[in-house]
């Protein structure tokens, strides 16, 4: 009988410990889940239609509803197809067929999960312990329509920011398609879920010779130092050539180069400056650094730039990386470039949400203007001055708007991928320096070498017109 | 306000319910419990043995005899000898089947009536125990049992509050009904809803009434374990009738399924539900008071013996199934029923485990006993079932461990497990899947997690108070009612009312865990232990397996989770449960063997 008892107590001592550990693993679980398995790709698809019942609605900045459940428990999209397919990439499905989306980033807020209990209990107690919370987005719907427009169906995408406060004003890509078809998965076509804005990995092509420039400014390098430019023929064996100037540009500066957009002079100073010094002048523009925004990330802009070959160097000056080398960007980041340069050289972090409507009527707003990165207002300065002449007499000049004061850099990207197919894009990124207007802008057209100028420039002007 | 929203303010009421009923039933199990392990040791009364002092012939002192007393040299002895040829653990003195044994454990000499003895032997009012030099006579004390005027005399009920507990699961019962009837009102007919609210009426109502009725009747009713398993069949029932009735669709994308046909095979499945709880409840009291009153498990063992794999070759043979569960458990019934002896062959298990166990077994037991377990191990493997193995596993060691204090063997016995564990894992491919699932928890979605993740996913969104009753997502969740229960019950209750369900499955482990020091038999007190270990193992595997703690293997929660054989086998355990805890609040031994005794003495004399 003492043995007996003993071993009891043994086993009640063993059991407590049981039940605390096991209680506090549950728990523990519950919490992993809540934080690890949210909007994952692996959801519970079955439920959600049930669960977004009485979700929020999420609305442009302008106050037109993107997404909202009615009355009867069923989730729709804009009425008008224009803006329900532009805002597809940042709004989302409810299905979560597109992941890092409104819909499954923010569901937590959208379902209204998470309140203080407090605050719970009095929306229970009023009976409306379910609805969730609206978002209203920085999106305006107008350049959001004029972006998909303009884009044509033609693979690309288009970002306008304001560069000051950082928000998204419009983010577009294209192709596209409607949610509903999203949600119901049929008809899909190729790429269409894929949101080239944000998660997009364009070459930059001559929109990089912004990064050479800043490099050869913070050079003890002269700018004044002139470089003959040999139209087609390479700089070097295997090293940059003119492919759109048979003759050449003969002896440019950095302005002239930078208006012209010339090949040899950009292929020749990044050879003089050495891959350091670029990928310097790079990083502190943010490339190879994870660029994350209200729960959004964008894909890492890279330059990664070997030190032995110095034909490839060349081709990296200009954006065109050889060889083991990359040079990538996203649409995105490159319009936060620009921003930087318009914004004193200060790239303000973008948001996308503006606030958060509560039940009540309440509105949060979330507190900005963290900067991502940040150059010498001086450096800014200068390249805000070699930019201006790029738009107003250089290859930029469809991106002129009147009454703006545009400044940008064009791109064109003509490259063979690892499987030898080949890369194509036209790209501009730019910006008006005018203090009521203070949007930056990118574009980038897939599969063709022009284009993305003008469509740059109607932005900025459909912006500005707001 | 819609259903859904009332149904969210309706949570907090549910956790008011619940959570203080398991408070109360914890805390007060718990001092219940080291209250009783303050007190001296209970012997049971009317029997002693008479230790005479061997110098001095005239100096008799009586030693009280518990259900089993330990006679030897060390100091875990109940009773201690000294002196030359006394084994640390000489013998030990025990009762079964209203019967007191004298058993060696241990190679030393052991004398009865001056005749050594090798093997258990029966023992009468004045035989001479001899151990070593001192010697003991075994004595019947007819006056304490007269005293006692043939009646029981019973160990108080802790106190606590356990009208509180009854009124707030009864409160429960009535809001949870009102709740699914308000729920049915948007997805089924008027006429469906009613009778679906008619039949919880009667069931809690019965469950209410044999309640009062038995725990007046039944001396020794244990308050605390019927309220635990009440207030968790409850839930079960609640749950279940909302994943039938509420926030249900009418599957329109079947071809040719007319919405008459839907609400039959809703009703069809309620009723199968419900008439295993009834044939629970009324299976109840019946095995309630066979157990208090007679000594019918006790004879029932060696047929048990028997039964036990007889139960597991029949489902080998004639079990069907396996598409829907990956084993094989089920035996069709003419009627288009289904049996899953499985179940009960758990209940077999266990009163096997208690007859070999009542005391610290010899050698050649223990090894009966392990080949006789390693027999049935293999044929429920090869069914396979390995959701009971996991179950009767630790419920076998922790009976051995506590009843012999063998923990050498329990430790090399659970080490010979873990290498089966790992030969199976080689050998079975499912069981490499599962596992290789359960390792992928966090980092994929695949075939084999899915629906882990998916409960994990429901549980995340429950939250403190849950999201209201009908408000969760049991669709697209494999096995929602059954086997992922406690995730749904979880998103729709809560982690309060999620964690006092666990909580409940302690206050059962407690409850009997204490009544195993005052049971007046080894038996008893093995027993207790085997079903309410097997009850909380059970419900442990089942809940981490859930919430992704452990590797899940296809268990039920008992009394929540579907399944008619299962929900019986629970009740039978829970009936069983309860008898065997009344029987061991009585000081002395059952009223009929007191009679015996009397009748016995009387002849002698």
């Amino acid at each position: 009988m003492k043995q007996l008892r003993r071993n009891i107590k043994i086993f009640l001592v063993v059991f407590l410990a049981l039940f605390v550990l096991f209680t506090g693993g549950v728990v523990l679980q519950s919490q992993r889940a809540r934080t690890t398995l949210y909007a994952s790709s692996g959801e519970n698809r079955a439920a959600l239609a049930q669960r977004y019942a009485q979700a929020g609605s999420i609305i442009s900045a302008d106050g037109e509803i993107l997404a909202a459940s009615d009355a009867d428990g069923r989730r729709s999209y804009n009425s008008d197809p224009l803006l329900a397919e532009a805002a597809l990439h940042v709004v989302g499905d409810y299905t979560h067929n597109i992941t890092h989306t409104v819909e499954s980033l923010w569901q937590n807020e959208l379902l209204g999960e998470g309140r203080a209990l407090i605050e719970q209990l009095r929306l229970d107690l009023q009976g409306r312990g379910l609805q969730g919370n609206d978002l209203r987005l920085t999106l305006r719907s107008d350049l959001m329509k004029t972006a998909y427009q303009l884009l044509g169906g033609r693979r690309g995408a288009a970002v306008v920011i304001n560069y000051e406060s950082g928000a998204v004003l419009a983010s577009v890509s294209s192709p596209s398609v409607h949610p509903d078809q999203v949600v119901a998965w049929r008809d899909m076509p190729d790429t269409a879920l894929f949101n080239r804005a944000f998660q997009g990995r364009y070459l930059p092509g001559s929109t990089f010779k912004i990064v050479t420039a800043a490099a050869l400014l913070q050079s003890p390098y002269s700018t004044e130092e002139s470089v003959y430019c040999q139209g087609t023929t390479p700089l070097m064996p295997g090293g940059v050539n003119e492919t759109h100037s048979n003759a050449g540009h003969g002896e440019v500066n950095l302005q002239s180069a930078m208006t012209q957009s010339c090949n040899h002079y950009f292929g020749h100073i990044a050879l003089e400056l050495g891959d350091q010094r670029v990928t310097r002048a790079a990083e502190q523009m943010a490339f190879n650094e994870q660029i994350s925004f209200d729960r959004f990330s964008l894909s890492k802009s890279q330059c990664l730039i070997g030190r032995e070959d110095d034909a490839a160097l060349t081709w990296a000056g200009i954006g065109q990386p050889a060889g083991e080398d990359r040079i990538t960007a996203s649409p995105l980041h490159l319009a936060m470039i620009s921003g930087m340069i318009a914004n004193n050289g200060r790239m303000t972090e973008p948001y996308l949400i503006d606030s958060i409507i509560y039940p009540s009527g309440n509105e949060s707003v979330i507190s900005r203007g963290d900067i991502v990165a940040q150059i010498d207002p001086g450096l800014a300065q200068q390249l805000e001055d070699l930019l201006r002449q790029v738009v107003s007499s250089g290859t930029g000049v469809n991106a002129q708007v009147s009454g703006l004061d545009v400044c940008g850099k064009t791109g064109t990207a003509e490259r063979f991928n690892e499987e030898g197919e080949p890369v194509i894009s036209s790209l501009f990124t730019g910006f008006s320096s005018n203090q009521d207007y203070p949007y930056a802008v990118a574009v980038v057209l897939d599969d063709t070498t022009y284009g993305s100028s003008a469509i740059a420039g109607q932005l900025l002007a459909a912006a500005a017109n707001h | 306000m819609s259903f859904a929203d009332l149904a969210h303010l309706a949570r907090y009421g549910f956790a008011i319910l619940v959570v203080p009923v398991a408070v109360i039933l914890l805390t007060k199990s718990l001092r219940d419990f080291i209250q009783r392990m303050k007190y001296a040791r209970m012997p049971v009364r009317g029997f002693f043995l008479l230790a005479s002092d061997p110098l001095d012939e005239e100096l008799v002192r009586p030693l009280p005899l518990y259900h089993t007393t330990l006679i030897g040299s060390s100091k875990s002895a109940d009773i201690r000898v000294k002196g030359k040829g006394v084994a640390r653990r000489n013998a030990m003195i025990y009762y079964f089947d209203r019967r007191w044994y004298l058993e060696p454990t241990s190679q030393a000499l052991l004398f009865l009536n001056h005749k050594e003895i090798k093997e258990r032997t029966e023992i009468r009012q004045g035989d001479v125990i001899g151990i070593g030099t001192q010697q003991f006579s075994f004595v019947v004390d007819i006056s304490a049992i007269e005293e006692s005027g043939l009646t029981e005399e019973l160990l108080a009920e802790p106190k606590g509050r356990s009208w509180m507990s009854g009124i707030l699961i009864v409160l429960l019962q009535l809001a949870g009904t009102a709740m699914i009837y308000a729920g049915m009102q948007n997805t089924v007919t008027e006429e469906l809803s009613l009778l679906v609210v008619i039949v919880l009426a009667v069931l809690f109502l019965f469950a209410q009434l044999l309640y009062l009725s038995m725990s007046r009747l039944t001396p020794g009713f244990d308050e605390s374990i019927w309220h635990s398993v009440m207030l968790l069949s409850t839930l079960g029932i609640l749950l279940q009738t909302r994943l039938l009735f509420l926030s249900r669709r009418f599957p329109d994308w079947i071809e040719g399924y007319t919405m008459e046909e839907w609400f039959g095979s809703l009703r069809s499945v309620f009723f199968n539900q419900t008439v295993a709880i009834f044939i629970g409840l009324i299976l109840f009291p019946l095995i309630l008071l066979l157990v208090r009153r007679t000594s019918i498990l006790e004879k029932l063992a060696p047929f048990c013996f028997v039964l036990t794999p007889l139960l597991y070759l029949i489902t080998l043979f004639m079990g069907s199934g396996s598409d829907t569960h990956g084993a094989g458990l089920w035996i069709n019934l003419p009627g288009g029923s289904s049996l899953q002896l499985t179940e009960f062959a758990k209940i077999t298990w266990i009163i096997v485990l208690a007859n070999f166990f009542k005391a610290r077994a010899s050698k050649r037991n223990i090894i009966i006993f392990a080949v006789w377990a390693g027999v049935n191990a293999v044929l429920v493997l090869l069914l396979p079932d390995l959701g009971s193995l996991m179950v009767l596993l630790p419920t076998t060691l922790i009976v051995f461990a506590i009843m012999t204090s063998e923990f050498l063997i329990s430790f090399l016995a659970l080490a010979g497990a873990s290498v089966v564990g790992v030969l199976a894992y080689n050998a079975l491919p499912y069981v490499q899947r599962r596992l290789y699932g359960w390792v992928s928890l966090w980092e994929e979605l695949n075939d084999y997690n899915r629906q882990i993740i998916y409960g994990l996913q429901a549980v995340g969104r429950g939250g403190l108070f849950g999201r209201g009753m009908g408000n969760g997502s049991p669709e697209g969740i494999p096995l929602a009612s059954s086997d992922m229960i406690f995730a749904i019950l979880w998103e729709e209750m809560g982690l309060l009312i999620a964690i006092s369900v666990i909580a409940l499955f302690f206050v059962i482990w407690l409850r009997s865990a204490s009544a195993i020091t005052t049971a007046r038999d080894g038996f008893t007190s093995s027993l207790i232990l085997g079903l309410s270990s097997c009850l909380l193992m059970e419900a442990l595997i089942v809940i981490g397996g859930t919430t992704g703690l452990i590797p899940l293997t296809g268990v039920t929660l008992p009394f929540i989770a579907r399944g008619g054989s299962s929900i019986v086998a629970k009740w039978i355990m829970a009936a069983l449960l309860v008898g065997t805890v009344a029987r061991s609040r009585s000081l002395s031994i059952s009223r009929k063997a007191q009679k015996q005794y009397k009748k016995e003495l009387e002849a002698r004399s």
